[in-house]
């Protein structure tokens, strides 16, 4: 093969992976295909490639970098090596940082001093009606589970456990992940990571849940099943299950405000779910070469998010949902 | 905290231009919104954390200084990594190149195929593939592992790619089918 058509071969398949053959490209691809099972290995491991890629661990920039950057570009300002340009440099800012420092270093010693005077003047106070190390041994109060969410926060009814088996539980999982992180959920979630099983427990609004899973959507033709059991706050020996659970009905689940409503669609799913379409999955790499319609490139796991959603506020009620991933067997 | 959620309501260009009004909030609410992303294409680009770091707060404070010059033609992201992609690519250039992968570590990688391997060892394997892809990226030159990180990892749109590079269409198809290729050659042993 010549330089020229390798690198023909190469666009080709390259075009084929993010979609972007004219139908004249897509004939020729079909009939190299059809005749050179080498090339389908190639557009196969390139696949698998970019498969890999895509699920390469997103990590978090360190802590601290936003008030780092300010600093730098305060040193700058104060250093006058930068041009005057934006908020931070603003010469009436940097008077006013200076008045605020100056006040500061007055106001500091008189507040330490009016501080000390009141403690003697003032009556002493009896002591407050703290817990006594007793009673808090006599009560009977187990330690609560410590949940990630934001507490004083209101509840709705969803609380429920996703299972979800897969051939590829790492990929499916560092995806999840990957999402949670996109979605900003990273501080609402507690990750837990075995040999064997991989869960992200999170409390956070329903409708950080309901985007979260219309994200994953992409991941359940990765799926051999699915199963979510929904925990009845009321009576939590009782568990709702519903078996091949689909993103959309998770998303109906989790915004319901009420009880009763949320409870209807969940018997309806675990009455008339059908199993999962297995033969959704990825194709195996295989000894023959596939056609071109078998070839049809997955939606990418991840999208690159256009606009930034505003983030659901702390206040916003909770709901409680742990993704449990695990091998299929 | 109010201004966070007050700021985080806003778009980039209402953002951009209280920034531009010299309000350090807006800024900083900018910064909140962009870091974890540019730092993670940055550091996949330049393969360590501590320059990925620096190079980050780098594109940050220059970002800042020249904003009262930006007029909005382009998005602010592809502003802001455009800058950061150059400060990495520019960066890589100008240090010393790492070691080619090693047989061991190409014969290491043949052992991962194996995917129905159940055993606790299944995910420090796994780990260990992951280790090969990034040395593997790190293996391509500046412009290929750029467009290919872009694409594949930060599922950028072949027009933003070009906006971000500031390159031909043409050009971002053509270095990206080359960056795969090499990427594949270099995992072969890994992805039959």
């Amino acid at each position: 093969m010549t330089d020229k058509s390798k690198i023909e071969l190469d666009e080709l398949l390259s075009g084929c992976l993010d979609d972007q053959l004219t139908q004249r490209q897509q004939t020729e691809l079909k009939r190299l295909l059809a005749h050179q099972p080498e090339i389908a290995r190639q557009l196969e491991a390139l696949r698998r490639q970019r498969e890999l890629l895509g699920a390469l661990p997103v990590e978090a920039a360190p802590k601290g970098l936003a008030d780092e950057v300010k600093a730098r570009l305060e040193r700058k300002m104060i250093l006058g090596d930068a041009a005057v340009a934006g908020a931070v440099r603003s010469r009436g800012a940097l008077v006013r940082r200076r008045f605020t420092a100056a006040a500061a270093m007055l106001l500091l010693p008189l507040a330490l001093l009016a501080g000390v005077v009141y403690r003697i003047l003032t009556p002493p106070q009896t002591a407050p009606n703290l817990p006594t190390a007793k009673s808090i041994l006599d009560s009977d109060a187990s330690p609560a589970v410590v949940a990630p969410a934001p507490t004083a926060v209101a509840a709705l009814p969803f609380d429920g456990e996703l299972i979800l088996w897969t051939e590829r539980p790492m990929l499916v999982a560092q995806s999840i992940e990957k999402q949670i992180f996109l979605k900003g959920l990273e501080h609402q979630t507690i990750p837990n990571r075995t040999a064997e099983v991989m869960t992200f427990q999170m409390a956070c609004p329903a409708e950080a849940v309901a985007e979260l899973m219309e994200a994953m959507a992409p991941v359940w033709p990765q799926l051999s099943d699915a199963r979510l059991a929904l925990r009845d706050a009321d009576s939590p020996e009782q568990t709702l299950v519903i078996e091949h659970i689909l993103p959309t009905q998770i998303q109906t689940l989790a915004r319901q405000t009420a009880k009763m409503p949320m409870l209807a669609a969940a018997r309806q799913y675990a009455a008339t779910n059908p199993p999962l379409n297995v033969g959704d999955k990825a194709p195996a790499a295989s000894d023959t070469p596939p056609s071109l319609e078998e070839l049809s490139i997955p939606q990418p796991i991840l999208a690159w998010p256009q606009a930034e959603a505003p983030a659901a506020t702390a206040a916003s009620p909770h709901v409680r949902l742990t993704i449990v991933v695990r091998r299929s067997q | 905290m109010n201004w966070k959620l007050k700021h985080l309501r806003l778009d980039d260009e209402a953002l951009v231009k209280q920034c531009q009004r010299g309000d350090s909030e807006a800024m900083s609410c900018l910064i909140l919104r962009y870091q974890d992303r540019l730092y993670n294409i940055i550091l996949k680009i330049c393969n360590n954390s501590d320059d990925a770091a620096e190079l980050t707060q780098d594109t940050f404070v220059k970002v800042i200084e020249n904003i009262g010059s930006f007029r909005q033609k382009s998005s602010f992201y592809t502003w802001l990594f455009r800058v950061g992609v150059n400060e990495a690519i520019n960066f890589c250039r100008r240090r010393f190149n790492a070691p080619l992968l090693t047989l061991e570590t190409a014969a290491a990688a043949a052992a991962l195929t194996d995917k129905t391997d159940n055993d606790p060892a299944a995910l420090a394997q796994q780990k260990e593939i992951i280790t090969l892809m990034t040395e593997a990226i790190g293996r391509l030159d500046e412009d290929h592992r750029a467009v290919l990180v872009l694409r594949d990892i930060e599922q950028m749109s072949y027009t933003q790619i070009a906006e971000v590079l500031d390159i031909e269409l043409g050009t971002v198809k053509s270095r990206l089918s080359r960056a795969r290729a090499m990427l594949r050659e270099l995992l072969e042993t890994v992805l039959i």
